[in-house]
């Protein structure tokens, strides 16, 4: 039942294997299954006619979504394309893990992974504003004190920018637990709907992986963002620039790990080191970084596999540990809510925009 | 009988490519010894139509603001049905590529479609050739047993018309020279255009040519009086009783037709922005050019669909091509490779584009426009 | 609004194997639905309201997949027309077959196409296949609405809701010729046509034929809940014979044109003169424009 699409995906394999080296997850568990290869390998099986049951539904949750293995096979297929209609598969013959199935509930009662009820913000401004921020349900449910540095910077800067009273889900956490299904653009357009009814100039995104949802997909979904789309580092680090932020210099060693979509889906690496920069920071990268970072985990995988989630969250300190930096900075709410696990001794993780706001 | 070896033309709204047309069909009318009969549904010059090769000249009145296709071809297959030639001749216009393929399921022939070459035998088989599947093959078609061939042919493929006796400007000049047409057999289509007023109008879902043999005009479409002025010259007026209304029209965005550009100045993904392309139309302007963009950039909402060059867009063929942030995609390639002369900006030397360019710029597009619109300013004053 | 949609499947890259005839060896190629197709689909699912989707192709036993995926887009019938003589049609003979098995169906308000395929380019099959139903058409569309546009509201679609039920006309006084457009309401269609210098709004009764442009509808993904009733539905097949058809009116026996000879083409290689620097290449640019505006 996989599309004509991510059959070809499943079968182009020339087994050079590569990517089990590069897969987070595969790295620490160390189990063939979890390697991109046999994912396709199992879903050729499937549509040779082998059932798809539970164990293989469970293997297809076992990924991040990181995009690594894409990013890097030799003939530029791409096992997200597989793997995500694995999980439709899961969904439609009802084998989704208990796990998933009880996130997947979650947004459908109350809109965001958790199943609570969201923190509030305010902007600057309600209304006619010319930027608005979307904070998204991590930052909301998890890292509150990111989204108030971020709306603090902004401040600083002289910007009137407003916040939706209720953040719609974006469907961005929907589509990565079940596939781009109509379920999944519905709530894109809903989401798109209210951000454009804002009638903001500039967007401004805090979580990475809305921002690549919202500027990638929604124009395929039919509902782009009229407005501009920023991430809020391409932004704070504009605002920089610009001379409207002005910070202090700071002393320190620091590493800075690029979340997978950002580095790999939005391509963007270099604000958040002007953002280092602009503080005085000694940057010192880890051997994969940019576009080919390692993933640390997500909050959704930390979500539903907790326990795969600190192993790989500890894999992606190690690297850190390989360097002469003491401290990990992010820009990502989900990064800084899944290292915050696992943290070596020694070793500090710190938000770069809540760093940022106290130089400024 | 003999099969009839005449070629007819049916002209579209864009004149200049009807003489083109009528000139082609006039070449293979030499070659298998037919007349050429051309039947304008707008307001086109007669009298450059003789001179580009038409024995013959019917102005089909009444049906140019008409917008149901299936209407104007009923109106055209019962001509046809009467005059029976052996091919007939159409733009490949959106209009052109509706009326025909209807007129074709009237007659029960076959049509190919988008030609961008005709020749034909001394028996007077039509060879259509055109390209598929994303210009990668050529076909050469062949329509055997049915008539008449017909044909939709490419606007702007065809060379300039070759014009018999004096070209259109000399005879402006000199009003009295025109050339006498060569008449060699009766051609005329619409004989008995009179007669017939109590068909039944059943025109459908008939079976192979019966059309052809019954020569019945639908009674909704019959012409009202047929008017003979100086020979080859006719008037058919026609009352039409449409079941497609319009209204409303919207003139596109872009201040000319992309398809009959002389410059087009395209751009593709690599603009990055709406803001880009309005930066593009402010240029295109400045060089009376059209703005024309890749399938990447209309995808991306940076341009409108009606701008879009290529397989799933338009198919153009301008004197001068500039490809900015182009990287080159067959799909773009097959709708502008005919252009007379092409320019390629790109920052990425490999890219496709190159290959298809006659000059290339290795750069970024908006650093180039800007020099480019820094200088030509300076030079000419023009905003 | 009950639509029929025809469907082509298309070879999904450009490089394909053709057999003597020169028809493409269908099934060595990955086959994906035409783009244009795609829009019909999407434009008939917006207008369904209390009717139904059929989408109906032509084609090998192994097309039955990809139309299993549109039942899982929301279609709520898949028939696909089948048979070894069915072969090698040109647009005449598919038309032929097309408009028998559409016959054979009934009831339908709205045949919607796609205006090309991107493998034959021709858009011809659409007004053939109008001509043949006796039924008004209208072709490059790039919106279609109708009054009852209920069936997904808020997706930021471009097509209008307007729709003048004309009870004053009988079924007959419209489609007078045919058979197999009896007992249709009639309703009125608004729609855009691209034209190569703007776009006209027309009307049109139906029913009625019309070609939609690839890229008008955005087709929608599959639901969860599509998929899961995909799996209870069965494709329809229907056979030539079925449909009262000659062998001689179907496939390459039916088709008045013949392809005589193909050749590859590699068109429009040319020797790029590169320029050193970007103000030579600016210059050499403005000689060239010049040139054509004297």
């Amino acid at each position: 039942m996989l599309s004509q699409n991510a059959k070809k995906h499943t079968e182009a394999c020339r087994f050079c294997w590569m990517c089990r080296h590069l897969c987070p997850v595969g790295q620490k568990t160390g189990r063939e299954i979890n390697t991109p290869r046999a994912k396709a390998l199992m879903l050729s099986m499937v549509e040779r006619g082998v059932e798809f049951d539970r164990d293989m539904a469970q293997a297809s949750y076992e990924c991040l979504l990181c995009g690594a293995c894409t990013n890097d096979c030799a003939t530029g297929y791409d096992p997200l394309l597989y793997i995500r209609e694995a999980r439709t598969m899961a969904v439609v013959e009802d084998l989704v893990p208990e796990a998933v199935q009880k996130v997947i509930d979650n947004i459908s009662q109350s809109g965001n992974q958790y199943g609570e009820k969201k923190r509030k913000f305010i902007g600057t401004d309600t209304g006619d504003a010319e930027v608005l921020l979307y904070i998204g349900e991590v930052a909301a449910c998890r890292q509150p004190a990111m989204a108030e540095a971020v709306i603090s910077l902004l401040t600083k800067a002289g910007i009137s920018f407003s916040v939706l009273e209720e953040e719609p889900a974006s469907g961005t956490f929907l589509g990565d637990l079940m596939g781009f299904v109509e379920e999944v653009q519905e709530q894109g357009r809903a989401c798109a709907a209210a951000i454009n009814a804002s009638g903001a100039k500039t967007i401004v995104v805090l979580d990475s992986y809305e921002a690549v949802t919202m500027k990638q997909r929604y124009p395929e979904w039919g509902c782009p963002i009229t407005a501009e789309l920023e991430t809020a580092t391409a932004y704070i680090a504009g605002l920089l620039e610009q001379g409207r932020l002005k910070s202090r210099r700071i002393e320190g060693d620091v590493t800075y790990h690029d979340d997978s979509r950002l580095a790999r889906d939005l391509n963007e690496h270099e604000p958040a080191r002007q953002i280092i920069q602009a503080l005085g920071l000694t940057l010192h990268e880890m051997f994969l970084n940019r576009r080919m970072a390692k993933c640390c985990g997500s909050e959704l995988f930390k979500n539903y596999a907790p326990d795969l989630a600190a192993l790989t969250a500890q894999g992606r300190w190690e690297d850190v540990s390989r360097t002469k930096a003491d401290i990990l900075l992010t820009a990502s709410p989900q990064v800084l809510n899944v290292m915050s696990e696992k943290i070596p001794t020694n070793k500090e993780i710190k938000d770069l925009f809540a760093l940022l706001d106290q130089a400024c | 009988m003999m099969p009839s070896k005449d070629i007819w033309v049916v002209g579209d709204k864009t004149i200049a490519y009807n003489l083109a047309l009528t000139s082609k069909a006039r070449e293979m009318a030499d070659i298998c010894g037919g007349n050429v009969a051309a039947f304008l549904l707008y307001e086109d010059d007669p009298q450059d139509c003789i001179r580009a090769g038409a024995d013959e000249v019917y102005l089909l009145r009444g049906l140019c603001e008409v917008s149901d296709d299936l209407a104007i071809a009923e109106a055209l297959a019962g001509i046809i049905a009467q005059g029976k030639p052996g091919a007939v001749l159409f733009q490949a216009t959106v209009r052109g590529r509706a009326i025909a393929p209807a007129i074709a399921a009237i007659l029960g022939t076959g049509l190919t479609a988008d030609c961008i070459d005709l020749s034909i035998d001394r028996d007077g088989r039509l060879f259509q050739k055109r390209p598929a599947l994303g210009d990668s093959i050529l076909a050469e078609i062949i329509c055997e047993k049915h008539r008449p061939q017909m044909a939709t042919v490419r606007p702007g493929v065809l060379p300039e018309p070759v014009w018999r006796g004096n070209s259109p400007q000399m005879a402006a000049a000199n009003p009295g020279a025109l050339p006498e047409p060569v008449r060699r057999e009766n051609c005329m289509a619409c004989r008995d255009g009179n007669s017939n007023h109590n068909a039944t109008g059943n025109l459908l879902r008939r079976e192979n040519s019966a059309a052809c043999q019954a020569g019945n005009l639908p009674a909704s479409l019959r012409p009202v009086e047929r008017k003979s002025d100086t020979g080859q010259v006719t008037t058919i007026p026609f009352h039409v009783i449409p079941r497609v209304v319009r209204t409303g029209f919207q003139k596109s965005r872009n201040d000319c037709a992309l398809s009959q550009a002389q410059i087009i100045l395209a751009g593709g993904a690599g603009i990055g922005s709406r803001e880009g392309f309005d930066y593009l139309r402010h240029i295109a302007s400045c060089i009376g050019g059209c703005v024309g963009a890749s399938r990447g950039a209309v995808d991306a909402g940076y341009a409108p669909y009606q701008w879009q060059v290529g397989q799933t867009g338009v198919a153009v063929r301008p004197r001068l091509y500039i490809a900015a942030g182009i990287s080159g995609s067959v799909q773009h390639l097959v709708g502008m490779n005919t252009s007379d002369y092409i320019i390629a900006i790109n920052n990425d030397r490999n890219a496709p584009i190159f290959n298809y360019a006659d000059y290339g710029i290795i750069g970024d597009w908006r650093e180039t426009m800007d020099q480019f619109l820094f200088q030509w300013k300076e030079k000419y004053h023009e905003l | 609004m009950n639509s029929i949609v025809c469907i082509k499947l298309v070879p999904s890259v450009t490089e394909v194997p053709m057999d003597q005839h020169y028809s493409i060896k269908r099934d060595s190629v990955l086959q994906m639905v035409n783009p244009a197709d795609e829009a019909a689909l999407e434009a008939a699912l917006r207008m369904r309201g209390t009717g139904s989707v059929t989408v109906i192709t032509m084609g090998r036993p192994s097309a039955e997949e990809p139309l299993r995926s549109l039942l899982s887009r929301g279609a709520d019938k898949a028939v696909l027309i089948t048979g070894e003589e069915l072969a090698g049609a040109d647009t005449y003979a598919t038309a032929k077959t097309l408009s028998a098995a559409i016959c054979f169906l009934g009831d339908y308000d709205l045949i919607l196409c796609g205006r090309r395929a991107i493998d034959g380019e021709t858009g011809q099959v659409p007004p053939e296949l109008a001509v043949m139903l006796g039924l008004p058409f209208v072709t490059n569309c790039t919106s279609v609405s109708c009054g009852d546009d209920v069936d997904s509201p808020a997706k930021g679609m471009p097509g209008k809701t307007s729709c003048r039920q004309d009870t004053g006309r009988t079924a007959e006084a419209d489609a007078p010729h045919d058979l197999c457009s009896k007992g249709m309401g009639n309703c009125v269609i608004e729609c855009q046509r691209l034209l190569e210098d703007g776009t006209e709004e027309l009307r049109i009764d139906s029913p009625a034929v019309l070609s939609l442009c690839e890229y008008s509808y955005p087709l929608r993904p599959p639901s969860i809940q599509g998929l899961k009733r995909a799996k209870q539905l069965q494709v329809t097949t229907l056979a030539r014979e079925q449909l009262g058809l000659e062998a001689g009116d179907c496939g390459l026996a039916g088709s008045p044109t013949r392809v005589k000879a193909v050749t590859r083409q590699v068109s429009g290689v040319r020797n790029v003169k590169l320029a050193d620097t970007i103000k030579e290449g600016v210059t050499a640019m403005e000689e060239s424009i010049r040139k054509v505006m004297k």
